[in-house]
């Protein structure tokens, strides 16, 4: 009988890396040209920064982070092997590794039987490369994907009005993409080993902010497609799975804020104010509101990649999370937070 | 602003063009090439300064590892078709430069109305493109937008939803902020066969053609919607979903019947058929 289970997560690189190379972005950034030079002085940054970065350059709120994040990581893969799920639906973000010139969807939905995944690539974020795990960099696994549920989804959106892209394998990238590759790591963090079948779905987040290293791209391009959208992709989605055989976990997976997407902070450190009230909308329960977000506001804060929250809000539409976690930082780059979605039934 | 100045759908055939180049060619092909200089006529004389062209890839480019169901092509220049395509077929090149502007208005104005359309920078365009557009403007001088349509490889958008799209881009043209007439050049074709058994015939199932081209004429929208299922069409012949081309246009006229619309039936390699409405005239609201 068809069950979903909701999670949000993040699938941010700090988990990955040591917490002595957790606040390596910010460091680089300090070293920058085009970091105003006001702004690399600390007594200039929020009380909260100053007191996140300290004496040892954030060292103990790296720990503070990943033990905060563990703690929500932890509960989510318990949750998930509780629900014992036949395929695991994550809502991940595209940087220029698959999607590139010659076709870049809004959506697209991976029908795979299995997938390559390198998971412990170094970080060109963070600057790191040694995984917390000590395992070798160059591993790749692999994992299953739901062919199956992929198609009967990507059929049913098509005939639902929803345009989206489908896929039976990656097309310029080698490996999973980092949003769907962290995630499934993350998930996988006491290394129990990963068996859930995935079926990994693009949401174009950056749209017309899309950054590509080292070139520059040509006047305007495309937006994301619009929170409202995404709210009802997702809740188009739920509707499928509710009329079919499967039990699913739906995962949106992306950190909210980033500080280098957010130009009013000098690209330092993230909308911590905007995410708190993100954050206190969401313990509301009135998943709706994320229906309504403007998209300029959403760009001006940081917070292109929580578009994969928001196909999540819409699929969890009615429903009350049984754990919210928020986990600010001014230092880490980004916001994270965690929520889970106990099935209906339950 | 933008204003939309004809609507217009006809084939893509790639046999088409050698049928009437050749030796003595049938009554029918003369009558369908007659056809089509009118539609070229009629295009010219709405004076368009951009074609919005509505056509599919043949598997040429867009392959099941990154499928899109409705794709704007907005690099700077179209040119095509593929090499594999002018051997086979001897057709003629076309080359042109898109109005890379309207294209990315489209894109901008896209997701506001509900349509999640993919773009490329790096394409080209095949037969489906350049036969329509050499019989419409074979002087190349006008600047297109491609839209790439997925009528290929399913699953694909159902009738409903071409003809939504379609309706759309009437709204979507509307708001253009270039000051601009545009005229919309769909490429399409009925019942056809490729490879299979009923390939090469006048057309693989002449009775949806008339049915089709019956319901499209008297502008019954909910018949067509009902009637072109996958299933159906596939029945019909084994590629005849580029029929969904056409539906688009429908909801682009906003269900309005085209002022002008038949079909020729040659000896073989399929039938010949064409629509068009009389935008200016005040058939469209």
């Amino acid at each position: 009988m068809a069950e979903i289970l909701g999670i949000g997560m993040t699938h941010a690189p700090h988990l990955q890396f040591t917490d002595e190379n957790m606040a390596n972005v910010l460091r680089r950034l300090l070293k920058s040209e085009l970091t105003p030079a006001a702004m690399k002085d600390p007594q200039n940054w929020p009380a909260g920064m100053r007191a996140e970065w300290d004496s040892d350059e954030g060292l103990t709120a790296a720990r503070r982070h990943r033990a905060a994040l563990l703690e929500g990581v932890r509960a989510a893969r318990a949750a998930l092997d509780a629900f014992k799920p036949d395929c695991v639906l994550i809502w991940g973000d595209d940087q220029y590794e698959n999607f590139r010139e010659d076709v870049i969807p809004p959506f697209c939905v991976y029908a795979f039987d299995e997938v390559d995944c390198a998971p412990f690539k170094a970080s060109d974020g963070l600057g790191a490369d040694t995984n917390v795990w000590n395992e070798p960099k160059d591993m790749v696994v692999k994992i299953k994907g739901h062919r199956e549920a992929a198609n009967l989804l990507a059929e049913k959106l098509l005939e639902t009005g929803f345009d989206v892209t489908w896929s039976y394998r990656l097309h310029h990238a080698q490996v999973l993409s980092h949003a769907f590759a962290r995630t499934i790591l993350y998930l996988d963090y006491d290394r129990k080993g990963f068996s859930y079948p995935i079926i990994p779905f693009h949401v174009n987040c950056y749209g017309s902010n899309l950054r590509i290293k080292g070139k520059t791209i040509e006047g305007r391009l495309p937006p994301s497609p619009a929170p409202w959208r995404c709210y009802d992709l997702g809740k188009q989605i739920a509707r499928i799975i509710e009329e079919s055989p499967w039990r699913v976990a739906l995962i949106g997976s992306s950190s909210w804020s980033h500080g280098t997407l957010t130009a009013k902070h000098h690209f330092l450190y993230p909308d911590v104010e905007v995410d708190r009230q993100r954050f206190a909308e969401l313990k509301t329960g009135h998943l709706r509101q994320r229906r309504e977000l403007d998209p300029d506001q959403m760009r001006a804060s940081g917070q292109h990649e929580m578009l994969n929250w928001i196909c999540l809000a819409g699929a969890m539409e009615g429903r009350k999370a049984s754990l919210q976690l928020f986990v600010e930082s001014y230092i880490f780059n980004s916001d994270k937070a965690l929520a889970l979605f106990p099935p209906a039934r339950q | 602003m933008a204003k939309l100045v004809e609507i217009m759908g006809i084939t893509h055939s790639p046999n088409f063009p050698g049928q009437i180049a050749g030796p003595d060619p049938e009554p029918a092909i003369v009558e369908a090439a007659r056809d089509y200089e009118l539609m070229r006529k009629r295009m010219a004389g709405c004076r368009p300064d951009v074609l919005v062209v509505i056509a599919s890839d043949h598997l040429n480019q867009f392959f099941m590892d990154n499928m899109p169901a409705f794709l704007i092509g907005k690099a700077p220049k179209a040119e095509g078709p593929f090499p594999h395509e002018l051997r086979t077929f001897g057709i003629a090149p076309y080359r042109a430069d898109i109005d890379v502007d309207v294209a990315r208005s489209l894109l901008q104005l896209a997701p506001k109305m509900g349509v999640d359309f993919s773009f490329s920078d790096e394409f080209r365009i095949d037969h489906a493109f350049t036969v329509p557009l050499n019989f419409i403007r074979p002087e190349m001088d006008l600047p297109i937008v491609p839209i790439f349509t997925n009528v290929m490889a399913p699953p694909i958008p159902p009738a409903r939803r071409f003809y939504e799209l379609g309706n759309a881009l009437r709204k979507m043209i509307a708001e253009l902020p270039a000051d601009k007439r545009v005229g919309v050049l769909s490429s399409g074709h009925l019942a056809i066969e490729i490879g299979g058994p009923k390939e090469g015939r006048s057309s693989s199932d002449p009775e949806f053609d008339r049915r089709m081209m019956h319901l499209v004429g008297s502008g019954d929208v909910e018949t067509v919607i009902e009637e072109a299922t996958w299933d159906r069409m596939m029945a019909s012949g084994n590629v005849t979903p580029g029929f969904l081309n056409f539906v688009l246009l429908m909801g682009l006229a906003d269900g309005k019947p085209p002022s002008v619309s038949g079909v020729r039936f040659p000896k073989s390699k399929g039938s010949v058929p064409y629509m068009a409405w009389d935008v200016e005239a005040g058939v469209l609201p």
